[in-house]
């Protein structure tokens, strides 16, 4: 299950990729108010859009939004757990040798927004790369002036991080069908050789590839042809009433978390 | 005007770990000629071709097109490339966009042609070699026929005046192979320069004007198809076998079932019988 393969294959992939980015990024930064119901809202909207508008099932998309959720879930236990001092009402406090550690209401409430503010950017984050191509990214970039040379290094990036991930793939179903991993020390040794292999070959495929762009004309400018996108009026109106929306919603609840 | 398209003299080429692939290689294609370029593997026929379009530089002997002496100054070779283009044996070193069509579109883009040429051109090859239908994937999605195909296409639609192509069929289905053999006849009728590598005897023997035989770096035979295939000591020398339809030949002649004239398909040779 490659996100990648969303991105080329979902309902919404012709929809010019300027007005996804856009939404994408003015949710993100609305999703900054801190403000849970804002934050509930956002996750709720690009679910929806997700899963009915761009038909990615919803199951994909629950899976990718909890495969950050043991790293968020440490990163806020930090948060949440603090030294409290003698003044301080704690819902839970504990000693640890002589100082004592516990949860208090505010930090509970600040863990708590913080941890559906991250659900809520991550989600924006998904919806951008699961109904946008890195290529339809990268024309739209380009047309807001990032400079040539990262959106170059970015397309070949791209392209090599799966030929080397095929590359990974092929020679450790080689070395597995060989016996390569079936006790410890032999998988030691196989790891060792895919990883040094993998390198060898990468440098080596970058070269070749330089002389495959040379062979056709290649002269330090990757030039290629951009895939052609109508701007609908109609998504353009409905990502600013969302947005206002959103917006209006921030500023009626008020910034806090209850 | 030189009456050969490329021409090749007294060429020795090594790589940097010292193997030596290209042994004092001379050779002149003619124009409008088909030309076929066998030999087994490691005999160095990709080493060859890179040299046609100035990617790699003999150390020793020259390198001509048109009777022209190959310079290796940016500018020659920038000029060199529009008319040479070159199909890569591994379609993997070729492929770099995340697109077909913007894959396709790359060469042509170097051409400095107006954006709308530059689209039709993408549309035309990839309609030729079967890949319209790709034209939004990712090529890290494709199949390796599917990949060997857009490759084809990446170098038809710079419309060079002379095409190389290093194993075109190998990973083709048949009826791909049969449609890029329609490609090389269209090529061919424009008055395109289409020079293949291959190890299908049959289809050097039956598409070819002229086959060239390679063995570790050096030209071991050369001439007609008939010549050349029906050399059973060359074939010998070269690690190759002869064409079936010429063993068949062979068998109902002795036989006494057939003509004096060799077939060159098997239409031919029903032909005959
Ligand atoms: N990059 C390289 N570095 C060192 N040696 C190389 C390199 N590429 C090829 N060779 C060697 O040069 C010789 C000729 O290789 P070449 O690839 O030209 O053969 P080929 O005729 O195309 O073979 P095949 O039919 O397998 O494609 C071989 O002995 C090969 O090992
Ligand atoms: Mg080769």
């Amino acid at each position: 299950m490659l996100i990648d393969n969303y991105a080329y294959t979902n309902k919404l992939r012709n929809v010019h990729p300027g007005e996804k980015l856009a939404f994408a990024l003015i949710t993100m930064a609305i999703g900054f108010i801190p403000n849970l119901y804002v934050h509930l809202v956002i996750i709720f909207i690009i679910a929806v859009v997700l899963v009915f508008k761009a038909g990615i099932p919803a199951r994909v998309f629950c899976k990718l939004l909890f495969l950050p959720f043991s790293f968020l879930f440490i990163g806020i236990l930090t948060i949440v757990i603090n030294p409290i001092t003698e003044g301080d009402k704690a819902v839970m406090a504990f000693k640890v040798f002589n100082a004592s550690v516990g949860i208090t209401q505010e930090s509970l409430r600040a863990g708590g927004l913080l941890f559906f503010r991250t659900f809520a950017l991550i989600s924006c984050f998904y919806f951008l790369s699961l109904t946008t191509s890195v290529v339809d990214l990268m024309m739209v970039l380009k047309r807001f002036g990032v400079p040539a040379i990262f959106l170059e290094l970015m397309h070949l990036i791209y392209r090599f991080l799966f030929v080397l991930m095929e590359t990974a793939e092929r020679i450790y179903i080689s070395q597995c069908s060989r016996l390569g991993y079936s006790s410890l020390k032999t998988s030691f040794y196989s790891l060792g050789m895919l990883t040094s292999s993998l390198f060898t070959k990468a440098y080596r495929d970058a070269e070749m590839l330089h002389v495959a762009l040379e062979a056709r004309g290649y002269d330090g400018e990757l030039n290629v042809l951009e895939g052609e996108y109508c701007v609908s009026i109609k998504n353009i109106f409905l990502i600013m009433v969302t947005e206002t929306m959103l917006l209006l919603l921030a500023l009626n609840t008020g910034g806090s978390f209850r | 005007m030189s009456k050969y398209i490329l021409e090749m003299k007294d060429v020795d080429f090594e790589y940097p770990d010292g193997t030596k692939a290209l042994k004092g290689i001379s050779m002149a294609i003619e124009k409008r000629r088909k030309i076929a370029v066998v030999g087994s593997n490691g005999a160095g026929k990709s080493t060859l071709f890179l040299h046609f379009n100035g990617i790699l530089r003999p150390r020793r002997g020259k390198v001509f097109y048109k009777g022209e002496e190959i310079r290796y100054t940016r500018s020659f070779l920038t000029e060199l490339r529009k008319n040479v283009g070159i199909v890569f044996q591994d379609p993997d070193t070729q492929l770099f966009a995340g697109s077909v069509f913007q894959e396709v579109s790359f060469g042509p883009m170097n051409l400095n042609l107006p954006l709308h040429e530059v689209k039709r051109r993408v549309e035309e090859a990839l309609k030729s070699t079967g890949t319209e239908e790709l034209k939004s994937k990712p090529t890290h999605f494709l199949s390796y026929g599917q990949k060997k195909r857009v490759s084809i296409a990446d170098v038809l639609a710079m419309e060079p005046e002379v095409i190389i192509f290093d194993e075109p069929t190998a990973y083709l289905d048949p009826k791909h192979t049969e449609k890029l053999l329609e490609i090389f006849e269209r090529l061919h009728e424009e008055g395109k320069q289409v020079i293949l590598s291959t190890h299908d005897v049959d289809l050097a023997y039956s598409w070819a004007d002229y086959v060239f035989v390679m063995k570790d770096g050096i030209v071991v035979g050369r001439g007609t198809p008939g010549e050349v295939f029906q050399n059973d000591g060359l074939l010998e020398e070269a690690d190759l076998r002869r064409p079936l339809l010429l063993e068949v030949y062979a068998a109902l002649r002795q036989k006494g079932f057939l003509s004096e004239k060799l077939p060159r398909n098997v239409n031919e040779l029903i032909e005959g019988l």
